[in-house]
């Protein structure tokens, strides 16, 4: 990738709950029009991080600068009009409003959301409210859930909250995303899907992504840049090739210092690892992480 | 007879207004809050002193009266805003408790306990509405205009908003919206026109006193919500008939003698309550979807849960 300006720009991020520090002079950039990821185990800071530049916690020391804008000096209402929004790891569906109503309160469009423009311009409040759900009823159906638009949103399964989670950020027209475990939970092939909304998102609605998760595979599959967490700090950045084969990364998610957090991540870097060795497996000699699986197995 | 059912027009009306625009609150936004008698009290209190003292036109008191009311409100808002569900309803009691000590303290203006008495009945330019028919007319057409308004806010992108923030602040937040400034709003605009029904009732009425928009009252209002349906503007309007129509009607017809009948009606408003909170917990007429996107029939309510029944739920 060329010397081009990151989209977004976080340095030094520290974040102290009273004595305990959950972040460490972290550091990331992310590239316009690319995916990048952060990853680590439980406790690593990973949605903290996610919480700061997001505008929801502001961090004890620190600067995030998105296109130039201070974003630590921005209410975190106002990022999703700079260009910046994002999803939960606990959803934060609107339960009682059908699919299309969520979708729909995400589309930007100032007629009709105040009491003075109700008043001032009736027609185009009308207008505008008619706009907001044909675009939603467009955006469900480009996820593929357009039958449950009139479903309350909380009788819905937690896989299609998932995707109506991603409708609603693809509706607020922000140019980056981001996404706060969105694969956690999913079946296979619902994580197929959601693979390929990401990549399109990026290679033909032109969005940039930032996303947390626990599923190594996916991770690796779809991130064009990975931050790793560890412990509260950024222990190693680099293309899922470079991860793959990070001494680092594997000492964190394989020793036992500390426990990974689900059977399926240990898995998961286990067959990364092994997938990693047909193009990247020369480079490290011994610090190569193809005894990984070997490792895992043993812990197994 | 006939005459009788008339007075009741009015009442009727301003009832109609108040649980209309408490619905805003609390039925779109979750924001539950007793002192809608309290915002009342505002409008009744600041109308009274305005046209007795100032002898200003009555109409552009309950005016003035309402925007106090908005004002008062505003303020309020502003301090708690923060607060969660259970801290922000005892926020709004103590807001009740405060304004009625006002009311009843500030004997200067208020009258303290003996009220204000003396208050002008309706009149615009000059005419004014002296007869049965004349007051629920102008009642109907003033709280009917306002009403029609608060219903066309609740299908509004306005409304949206308020019932995804209730449903989620953090969600709401990420999606751009300003969750504090549209609080603030809502509660100003609700207790604005809880300042209407309060002084269009102290005009009609021509005396109040503290209790008359005491924490029962506030409670009252949130029964209308509670039997009629929360989140539904017509539902609310059919509790508010139900709920001040069932004890006077009881009274007037001699069912109960008048010695009993301040008890009685408390039973009544607590049984009706009762049975609404176990068997109907809904009301009368549930909240439905501001959109629908067509994407299947309006199905009624009975075949929507049969419909989620069936489906099987996670």
């Amino acid at each position: 990738m060329p010397l081009q300006a990151p989209l977004l720009e976080a340095r030094s991020i520290t974040v102290r709950f009273g004595g305990l520090v959950a972040l460490r002079d972290a550091s990331v950039d992310v590239r316009s029009g690319t995916i990048t990821a952060l990853i680590g185990p439980n406790g690593a800071g990973k949605s903290t991080l996610l919480d700061v530049l997001s505008g929801f916690r502001p961090p004890s020391y620190g600067e995030v600068r998105f296109r130039g804008h201070d974003l630590l000096k921005t209410s975190s209402y106002k990022m999703a009009g700079l260009g910046v929004a994002r999803t939960f790891q606990n959803v934060e569906v609107f339960s009682r409003l059908t699919a299309a109503e969520n979708v729909a309160v995400a589309v930007p469009g100032r007629d009709g959301e105040s009491v003075s423009t109700l008043l001032t311009r009736p027609r185009r409040s009308r207008a505008s409210r008619m706009h907001a759900l044909d675009r939603a009823r467009e955006l469900l159906e480009a996820v593929g859930i357009a039958k449950y638009a009139d479903e309350l949103a909380g009788e819905l399964s937690y896989g299609v909250q998932k995707m109506l989670v991603l409708a609603r950020l693809m509706a607020t027209e922000a140019e980056l995303l981001m996404l706060d475990e969105p694969g956690a939970g999913l079946a296979r092939t619902s994580l197929d899907d959601l693979a390929g909304h990401m990549r399109s998102l990026v290679t033909e609605s032109g969005k940039t992504i930032l996303f947390v998760d626990h599923n190594m595979q996916l991770v690796l599959d779809i991130a064009d840049f990975v931050y790793v967490l560890h412990h509260g700090e950024v222990i190693a950045g680099g293309t899922p090739d470079e991860i793959r084969v990070n001494r680092r990364v594997a000492d964190v998610y394989l020793s036992g210092e500390t426990a990974p957090e689900s059977e399926t991540t240990e898995a998961d870097i286990a067959a990364a690892g092994e997938s990693a060795t047909e193009p990247k497996g020369d480079s490290g000699g011994n610090d190569d992480v193809l005894d990984t699986p070997r490792r895992g197995g043993l812990r197994g | 007879m006939s005459d009788y059912l008339l007075s009741l027009v009015p009442f009727l009306a301003i009832n109609v207004l108040l649980a209309t625009s408490l619905n805003l609150l609390v039925g779109y936004s979750g924001l539950m809050s007793v002192s809608q008698g309290a915002s009342m009290g505002v409008g009744a209190y600041g109308a009274a002193v305005l046209a007795t003292r100032e002898h200003l036109a009555i109409a552009l008191c309950i005016l003035l009266a309402a925007i106090l009311a908005g004002v008062v409100g505003l303020v309020f808002m502003a301090l708690v805003a923060q607060l969660a569900t259970d801290d922000f309803i005892l926020a709004s009691f103590a807001f009740q408790m405060c304004v009625i000590a006002v009311f009843q303290q500030w004997t200067g203006v208020t009258g303290g306990e003996l009220g204000l008495s003396g208050i002008p009945g309706p009149s615009l330019f000059g005419m004014v509405a002296s007869s049965e028919a004349a007051l629920a007319l102008v009642a109907v057409v003033v709280c009917g205009v306002l009403t029609a308004f608060i219903i066309y806010l609740g299908k509004s992108r306005y409304a949206l908003i308020l019932r995804a923030m209730r449903e989620s602040e953090r969600g709401a937040a990420a999606l751009g919206k300003n969750v504090m400034g549209i609080k603030l709003s809502v509660f100003a605009i609700s207790a604005a026109f809880a300042g209407v029904a309060g002084g269009l009732y102290a005009s009609v009425l021509g005396i109040i006193t503290p209790e008359n928009f005491d924490v029962t009252e506030s409670i009252l209002i949130v029964a209308f919500l509670l039997v009629g349906g929360i989140g539904n503007m017509w539902g609310v309007a059919l509790g508010a008939a139900v709920l001040y129509l069932l004890p006077e009607l009881i009274q007037h017809f001699g069912v109960v003698s008048a010695q009993y009948i301040g008890p009685v009606q408390q039973i009544i408003y607590g049984a009706v309550i009762a049975v609404f909170v176990i068997f109907r917990p809904i009301g009368l007429l549930p909240e439905r979807p501001l959109l629908w996107s067509g994407s299947r029939p309006k199905a009624s309510l009975v075949a929507r849960v049969a419909a989620a029944r069936g489906s099987g739920r996670s």
